[in-house]
């Protein structure tokens, strides 16, 4: 695969909920590009419409107007070639660690003995390996996390699509995983788009950070976070370009017509559940 | 173990009571006694009645779940997937869902005579409108996220129903069979009563005929005891098809 190619191009994409005039304007003309083995951060408050932006790139919805394109082609129906994370691990409770990491190879039809190599190595990678045996609701909220992300990694899809996959996790754990995601990232070269609202998690991880304001989201400045690779998410925050980052998002986050709208959070239940109905 | 010796106790305390009510009152013809109970329960048992009766109760009851079971879980499948189906046919399946299936029994006498298929259809009807009701529901209130995130692996319709729909609308099918028990029996029962000259519902319509107390209570407690075991077996197969709940009994909360 040629890095630098444009796999996924958002051309002044448009989405309202509702139609007529009480029609909900969600994404309000949005257009980058992601390149291949990139990875971006999508920063931004909360309810502003960055999932929505992930659910169209699957192809789980459709812009209302505007293109969104991956691999040169508009996402029309479900995109086969990214995999989702969510916040919610949404493993199925009435499988084994194992079991759930088997799923995405047995759609694949992958002989069963096959199937059972690649889990243990799975397992191995993200550290679960004494764990396979056991249902989810008998590990802990990392554990489930971690396994969601050896599915994802199973599943294997060029492009993953994150949506705050940290952010129930304490601040400990949280940056073991953002670790972890790196080094998985550098070894696999995925393309990743990561939605985030923690100015941290969208320095430490990204190659360029998409900053977006509130509904209807646009764009306020894309930022291309210059830190060498591979990247400690401890260690960098001593970096002082860290910290010029971090001053600069912080400065695009609260201008002034991002603060109004934040407080209501009418969208994040049409989030999902619109995208999935 | 104490809580075991409670109980015997107040077994022991509820039997006396009857007993000795039945003397005070002089109301044996009404409540019988419990050794008289005892010792007519022991002659049907002797004399191979009970059995014989039971199993005949039994068959109907286990036939009658096992077709409405199988009909419930897949009508129930079929118009979870089936939207459009679902919404054309709810008003009528609502009808026929409050109507009291034990009204049709003189309908299926007329059409399937007084033998046991009568019967077995009489509890299979009740049984499908309970199971069918649970799975549709199930079905649909499987999370869109997990079908969403399967359909991104490459899941196509008869992975989805077999990884993800099944098992997650496996805990209100099993709700259903639970409810479903009882109305076997009731099917069974109250067929048997209407119309029969054998199984244990008939043994008890035929024992208060001739106002034998004794032999009516010794008949209940013959329904009791087949309510137990169907419902220990569902319960089993619970257990031995959903593991993973064993699991979630002992989780941690937090609130």
């Amino acid at each position: 695969m040629d890095d630098g190619q444009t796999i996924l191009a958002f051309s002044e994409v448009r989405k309202s909920f509702g139609s007529g005039p009480e029609a909900l304007p969600i994404v309000g003309g949005v257009t980058f590009d992601v390149d291949r083995g990139e990875f971006i951060t999508l920063l931004g408050p909360s309810g502003c419409g960055k999932s929505t932006l992930l659910n169209m790139s699957a192809g789980l919805m459709q812009p209302t107007s505007g293109s969104v394109a991956y691999d040169g082609a508009p996402v029309q129906g479900i995109n086969l070639d990214v995999g989702y994370m969510t916040q919610a691990d949404h493993l199925l409770p009435w499988r084994t660690i194992a079991g759930n990491i088997a799923v995405p190879l047995e759609i694949q039809g992958l002989p069963k003995a096959e199937r059972a190599a690649r889990i243990e190595r799975l397992l191995t990678l993200v550290g679960l390996d004494r764990f396979g045996a056991h249902y989810p609701s008998q590990v802990s909220g990392g554990m489930r996390k971690r396994a969601a992300l050896a599915r994802l990694l199973a599943a294997d899809p060029a492009t993953l699509l994150m949506d705050e996959p940290f952010s129930a996790l304490d601040a400990q754990l949280r940056l073991t995983m953002q670790g972890e995601l790196l080094r998985l990232c550098a070894r696999f070269r995925k393309t990743v788009l990561f939605v985030t609202h923690d100015l941290d998690e969208a320095i430490t991880l990204a190659d360029r950070c998409v900053v977006l304001g509130a509904r209807p989201t646009t764009i306020r400045r894309i930022v291309p976070i210059d830190l060498p690779r591979p990247r400690d998410p401890v260690r960098l925050r001593t970096d002082p370009r860290y910290h010029g980052l971090y001053a600069e998002l912080w400065d695009l986050l609260s201008e002034p017509s991002a603060a109004a709208p934040q407080a209501q959070d009418a969208p994040s239940a049409v989030r999902m559940a619109g995208a999935f109905a | 173990m104490k809580i075991a010796l409670y109980r015997i106790a107040f077994l022991a305390a509820f039997l006396a009571m009857w007993e000795a009510a039945s003397n005070v009152f002089d109301a044996g013809f009404f409540i019988s006694r419990p050794s008289l109970v005892a010792a007519s329960f022991l002659t049907m048992i002797s004399n191979g009645s009970f059995f014989y009766n039971l199993s005949i109760t039994a068959t109907e009851a286990a036939l009658g779940f096992l077709f409405g079971a199988i009909f419930g879980i897949g009508a129930g499948l079929l118009l979870g997937r089936l939207k459009l189906l679902a919404d054309i046919l709810d008003p009528f399946l609502i009808t026929f869902y409050s109507l009291p299936k034990v009204a049709l029994a003189p309908l299926f006498i007329l059409w399937f005579g007084i033998g046991i298929d009568m019967k077995v259809i009489l509890a299979a009807v009740t049984v499908f409108f309970l199971v069918f009701l649970n799975t549709y529901t199930g079905v649909r209130s499987v999370s869109p996220e997990q079908i969403a995130i399967l359909r991104l692996m490459g899941a196509g319709e008869r992975a989805l129903i077999s990884k993800v729909i099944v098992p997650s609308a496996l805990t209100w099918v099993f709700t259903g069979l639970r409810l479903s028990v009882p109305y076997a029996l009731i099917g069974a029962i109250v067929g048997e009563i209407i119309a029969a000259n054998r199984g244990i519902g008939y043994i008890l319509s035929d024992a208060a005929a001739q106002f034998d107390t004794a032999a009516v209570f010794a008949a209940l407690i013959g329904i009791v005891v087949l309510s137990l075991i169907f419902n220990g077996i569902v319960r089993f197969a619970e257990r031995a098809l959903m593991p993973w709940k064993a699991g979630e009994g002992t989780r941690e909360i937090s609130i």
